[in-house]
């Protein structure tokens, strides 16, 4: 037996997330339009047995295939439609096994009334579509997300301020030293020692005190901060706890030592 | 009985029937969803794993060794820095300026592979990559001919400090 | 004796219905605690529209305890549109996990702020793609969790019965095992938000060392030799957030540490 499984998608409910399910191997539906004309008579499923109907709603393709075979397609439409039916009717809230027991036998065939107004109230549309089709239609849905918000969001905490910082901090002395090199390398005339210590003692006390502590602070701030790194990558204090414990200690001694460094003759 | 007869004698003509039909529709359905990375579109199905690089010590745990021998053995050096600060002493400012200039290469790199990746960044990226090499190339440069031809970087932080 | 019984049961019936009359506990009319909640709502139906903070203002009183029952009484009583994942409300399932007052944890183990003149914020979790207002995509997530065999591997299996294990080796899985993969960790790293294309995050690192820690499995190497490369486990820079934001007191950033450490010393 070639296993087939039918799934309906109706497009009129959003298709999940993408971690819904697995996709089956086969993914087929049926094509249905709005069903506006009234049923007619020609009920050849009337034949079937519970368990062919059965069979048959569930493999669409070789129902058609049946209905051609006795020259009756409106007939394959009709089945069609109780499927439907049957689906809405696991679902409807209120319409019970009783009535769903009701509903499927073959006799079925001749309550229409009561199969015209499950089946009309709702028309719903449904498409045929290929396997692919799910991956396409998720990935539609995908390039309309937005990402959510994330850093402007995120509560300031010692953990990740404290990274940030560290690499601020690393970056700012990093390019001192890169332009400095580089600007000696292209002019060492204007960048050797002796032009920079004279401009240095040129500026007013203020203005170089302010300049240490500027430099100062980056500096034993990246200097504690990597040794607390270190400690962790040892798995030393890697714990909320010794985060916090070993961050304001970092915090601490920075503001010594940049003091200390300020005042450093 | 004759249904299901029927049922045997029709099924392979609708499975023909059916992949005629899907490769026609599989043609309307044909567009094609660029993966970008860090976007919304991910590769393959939601059941596949995502997959890893080729394994390569020199860019995982060397690399992160190294950066982390390096940064510890700066601390000595920064502490004989200050201990020797005042004075021209060649063997510290050498290990200082190239385990330094390393240091921030290390740094910076880890910076561009973080916010500016060339997976995400094809022009971008590898135009910071490369900038940043010559870059450090040319600071190890320029710190070598300070340290040579001048007094040296641990003198002139000294002196720059007190002037 | 028969009547006696019986008038012994209709006396203590009668007793107890007019004890109850007399006992039977008088609502207490507690005062109106109104309280603003500011909720991220995005809808896939219209999505050239902006996200946007929509406010509910509940009355404290009248909810229950945790951020989840605020939410659920939002979705019954005020806008059944407003769409979150839950389901244990016990802090099992990790369903429930998003961005409260900017923090990532799980709405059913998250008190609510009483102080009713400080509004709270609720976002989804931070740079994931959103589906509709509280639920991400965790498409990504789970495919990296997949990625890294999160299951027992060992060419040798006993020859009769389990695989056997030292109470100290079982102990090395002790903080890890307990992962509900909520995705707090991941989805309030840095590192995660910016490369989450390539870098696994704590959660999926963390579940990665729980079995290459296993004493029973033998592929360790192979789940090492995987890690070997820049943006996989190397992107995790110790920025802490993981292990200050798991809603299960877990401890990501020390065993990706322990995993960095005993990549370096192979």
């Amino acid at each position: 037996m070639v296993v087939v499984l039918a799934l309906f998608i109706f497009t009129d409910q959003g298709s999940g997330d993408g971690h819904g399910g697995e996709v089956g191997d086969y993914f087929e539906a049926e094509l249905v339009g709005e069903r506006k004309e009234t049923f007619g008579v020609l009920p050849t499923c009337e034949e079937l047995t519970c368990a062919e109907f059965d069979y048959f709603t569930r493999f669409p393709d070789a129902h058609r295939d049946l209905h051609h075979t006795f020259h009756c397609p409106d007939a394959h439409r009709y089945c069609l439609l109780i499927t439907r039916a049957k689906m809405m009717l696991t679902r409807a809230v209120g319409l019970g096994p009783a009535l769903r027991k009701v509903a499927f036998t073959p006799n079925l065939t001749r309550n229409q009334v009561m199969l015209r107004n499950i089946v009309g109230r709702r028309s719903i549309q449904v498409q045929s579509l290929p396997p692919s089709a799910n991956l396409e239609i998720l990935n539609k849905q995908r390039l309309n997300r937005p990402s959510s918000p994330h850093f402007t969001i995120y509560q300031p905490q010692l953990t990740w301020l404290g990274s940030i910082a560290n690499r601020v901090t690393g970056a700012g002395l990093s390019v001192l030293l890169y332009s400095f090199s580089i600007a000696y390398l292209i002019a060492p005339g204007t960048f050797d020692s002796a032009h920079v210590v004279e401009v240095i003692a040129g500026l007013p006390e203020s203005v170089k005190h302010a300049g240490k502590a500027i430099l100062a602070a980056p500096f034993a701030f990246h200097s504690l901060n990597g040794l607390r790194h270190l400690g962790w990558d040892l798995v030393k204090f890697i714990t909320v706890k010794g985060a916090y414990v070993s961050g304001y200690i970092v915090l601490g001694a920075t503001a010594v030592s940049t003091v200390a460094l300020t005042l450093w003759k | 009985m004759s249904s299901s007869l029927v049922l045997h004698s029709t099924l392979p003509r609708a499975l023909t029937r059916r992949v005629v039909q899907r490769s026609s529709i599989q043609s309307r359905y044909n567009t094609t969803f660029n993966y970008v990375p860090g976007g919304p579109i991910l590769r393959g199905t939601v059941n596949d794993p995502t997959t890893f690089p080729k394994p390569s010590p020199i860019h995982g745990s060397y690399h992160w060794a190294f950066e982390r021998l390096l940064s510890a053995g700066l601390v000595p050096l920064t502490a004989a820095a200050f201990v020797t600060s005042g004075s021209n002493y060649p063997i510290v400012d050498g290990l200082l300026g190239v385990s330094l200039v390393m240091h921030s290469h290390l740094g910076f790199d880890s910076i561009v592979v973080d916010y500016l990746h060339p997976r995400k960044f094809p022009i971008l990226g590898p135009i910071t990559t490369w900038t940043l090499r010559v870059a450090t190339v040319a600071t190890l440069v320029g710190v070598y001919q300070f340290n040579t031809n001048d007094i040296g970087l641990t003198e002139l932080i000294a002196k720059a400090w007190t002037a | 004796m028969q009547s006696v019984i019986s008038a012994a049961r209709s006396s203590t019936k009668r007793s107890f219905s007019t004890s109850a009359r007399r006992w039977q506990a008088v609502p207490q009319q507690k005062p109106v605690l109104i309280k603003e909640f500011k909720i991220y709502r995005w809808n896939p139906d219209e999505p050239e529209k902006k996200p946007e903070l929509q406010s509910y203002k509940i009355d404290l009183n009248q909810t229950g305890p945790m951020v989840l029952d605020a939410l659920i009484k939002i979705k019954n009583e005020m806008d059944p549109t407003l769409t979150f994942r839950r389901s244990c409300r016990e802090g099992i399932c990790g369903s429930c996990a998003m961005n409260i007052d900017g923090q990532n944890t799980l709405a059913c183990l998250c008190r609510i702020d009483r102080n009713e003149s400080k509004n709270t914020k609720i976002y989804p979790l931070p740079h994931m793609y959103i589906v509709k207002d509280l639920v991400p995509d965790m498409t990504q997530f789970y495919k990296q969790y997949k990625s890294i065999q999160p299951w027992l591997q060992n060419d040798n299996p006993p020859e009769k019965g389990e695989f056997l294990q030292s109470p100290e080796d079982r102990k090395k899985l002790d903080g890890m095992y307990e992962c509900i993969l909520c995705a707090c960790c991941s989805t309030s790293c840095p590192s995660y938000w910016w490369n989450q294309d390539e870098y696994l995050g704590p959660a999926t690192l963390m579940q990665a060392y729980r079995w290459i820690a296993d004493s029973r499995d033998s592929h360790g190497a192979e789940r090492k030799e995987r890690l070997q490369n820049e943006m996989s486990l190397y992107r995790c820079h110790t920025i802490f957030n993981c292990s200050r934001t798991c809603p299960k007191g877990l401890n990501p950033a020390a065993a990706i540490a322990k995993i960095k450490l005993e990549l370096a010393a192979d």
